[in-house]
């Protein structure tokens, strides 16, 4: 009798338990959204500006445009003011060095670079959310991990290497941003949030919310074509890229990687919907890049204000049947030339710096 | 009084584990919509269907795609869990199936893997375009209580 009673207690409370501990990894994660977020502040103080969101100015990318060195990512920026000192300045030497396409692959394990930099497997424990439980396997065996990542607008991206004119990380060649960029005001505007990576090997999942291929995805398409993946089972599971060369393209593992596919996030779909890109070759796909976690109900953002906030999947995003084509007026690259309001709701307003729209969650 | 004890015990755990905290379920009442979509006849797979409301108060936007019958189940977009269905009101109704004319070839794949961009391939629209956009499709919807059918049926001349 006892025996069952005290059986009966235990199975009551091991749910309890477990609830438990995924709040306490969601505070952690919270936390490095935080420190993520003073670095921020840290380098406006020390450079006078935000980091770049590739050629990045600190590390003097932007005046090696010619090779990959410009596709250095926003975060090595970040370093110094996480103390990652160190790999500041393997990374910083590489960028320096006179022979020529010195950092080539510096994302990847398997560098080509002349001066083989071996970064890309050492594990930043600053940029991974321990709620994001994925397992690493082959053939991508010894990336790193990355779950924050910088807000870069609130429109369809494409591949390549972009200035973004409505987000506070810019190319470094086209100039930079600072407080007085936000003009939508700091505590208005988000600026990194997380993404789960794209596939848990260990769960066979894709990641929440899931991932999809849209063929005919393109920077004027409704974003409810990725959304309306979710009615039919369009979405992928880990099992659905079969090429070793696609698999590792897609993981959000490519930490030192400025490509928009693998960097961007976007405010065009509430958090927890689905991510979609128009081919499996991710990297170089027209994407939109939705914001996700593994905390239930919603994912964590940083604003430019440095404070952090759950921000809800139920949150308003608008209509995603509008074609923005036609609702804004202008045809193409809306990424650059669309200015004025966002027009998906109160998440696609906080992803702008400059939207001219004020709203807070 | 032990008994009372445990009782009690087991009562209050029962509790602290039903309440717990809101997990983002739907926070309106969805009703059920189906149906099909045909153009000149014969049905269409991986159609978006959209549902845009006419008043953003009384509605929430829906999507739905079409399976090889060209069957269609919307979902809530803003339900937190996607509940089926979607909330009583009336609706514009946007239909969309683009594709790229051709598969990218391999040459064109290296070139994208150099520098990031992928080649213009023109996109074709399976479905004519004036129905990609709820406000010149010309189709609408009202969804009301209980079970929704709608047969969308598109002719392209």
């Amino acid at each position: 009798m006892v025996i069952a009673i005290i059986g009966v207690l235990i199975a009551l409370l091991l749910p309890a338990v477990q609830a438990a501990r995924e709040a306490a990894r969601r505070t952690e994660c919270t936390n490095k959204l935080k420190q993520l977020g003073i670095a921020l502040h840290n380098h406006h103080d020390t450079y006078g500006f935000f980091p770049n969101s590739s050629c990045s100015k600190t590390l003097g990318a932007d005046k090696n445009t010619a090779d990959s060195r410009e596709r250095i990512s926003f975060l090595p920026a970040f370093f110094p003011f996480i103390e990652q000192q160190a790999i500041y300045e393997l990374i910083k030497t590489c960028v320096d060095s006179t022979v020529s396409n010195p950092c080539n692959w510096i994302w990847d394990v398997n560098s080509t670079g002349p001066t083989t930099v071996k970064i890309a497997g050492q594990p930043i424990a600053a940029v991974q959310c321990p709620s994001d439980s994925e397992v690493v396997t082959k053939p991508d065996i010894n990336m790193a991990r990355i779950n924050y990542r910088p807000i870069l607008g609130d429109t369809i991206l494409p591949g390549g290497l972009l200035d973004c004119q409505r987000s506070l990380f810019r190319k470094g060649t086209d100039g930079e941003t600072t407080f007085s960029s936000i003009i939508d005001g700091s505590s208005n505007s988000v600026v990194l949030a997380e993404a789960a990576v794209m596939f848990d090997n260990s769960k066979k999942t894709h990641i929440i919310g899931g991932a999809g291929i849209v063929s005919g995805l393109s920077l004027t398409s409704k974003p409810s074509d990725c959304t309306a993946l979710i009615a039919s089972g369009g979405l992928m599971d880990s099992t659905a890229i079969t090429s070793a060369d696609d698999r590792g393209r897609m993981y959000g593992k490519r930490l030192y990687d400025a490509r928009m596919p693998v960097l961007s996030l976007v405010t065009v779909l509430p958090p927890n919907s689905p991510t979609c890109g128009n081919q499996a070759q991710w990297d170089n796909a027209t994407t939109i890049n939705t914001v996700s976690s593994y905390h239930t109900g919603g994912a964590n953002v940083t604003f430019a204000d440095a404070s952090v906030r759950f921000i809800s999947q139920t949150i308003d995003a608008d209509d995603p049947n509008q074609l923005i084509a036609t609702v804004t007026g202008i045809s193409s690259n809306h990424y650059k030339n669309y200015t004025g309001p966002s027009i998906w709701g109160v998440w696609g307003a906080l992803g702008t710096i400059n939207g001219s729209e004020s709203k807070s969650p | 009084m032990s008994k009372i004890f445990i009782a009690l015990f087991v009562l209050s755990i029962l509790l602290i584990n039903a309440t717990g905290c809101s997990t983002g379920k739907s926070n309106f009442r969805v009703e059920t919509v189906e149906g099909f979509v045909t153009l000149d006849g014969s049905p269409v797979a991986g159609v978006t269907v959209g549902f845009s409301p006419v008043d953003s108060n009384a509605g929430k936007p829906a999507v739905g795609r079409t399976d090889a019958q060209g069957k269609f189940v919307l979902t809530a977009t803003q339900g937190g869990e996607f509940g089926k269905g979607t909330m009583i009101g009336k609706y514009f109704v946007s239909l969309s199936k683009e594709t790229l004319s051709r598969e990218p070839t391999a040459q064109e794949l290296a070139n994208a893997d150099k520098t990031g961009v992928m080649p213009e391939i023109p996109i074709v629209s399976i479905i004519p375009k004036k129905y990609n956009d709820p406000q010149t499709s010309g189709l609408t919807a009202e969804v009301v209580k209980g079970k929704n059918n709608f047969s969308f049926d598109l002719q392209s001349k």
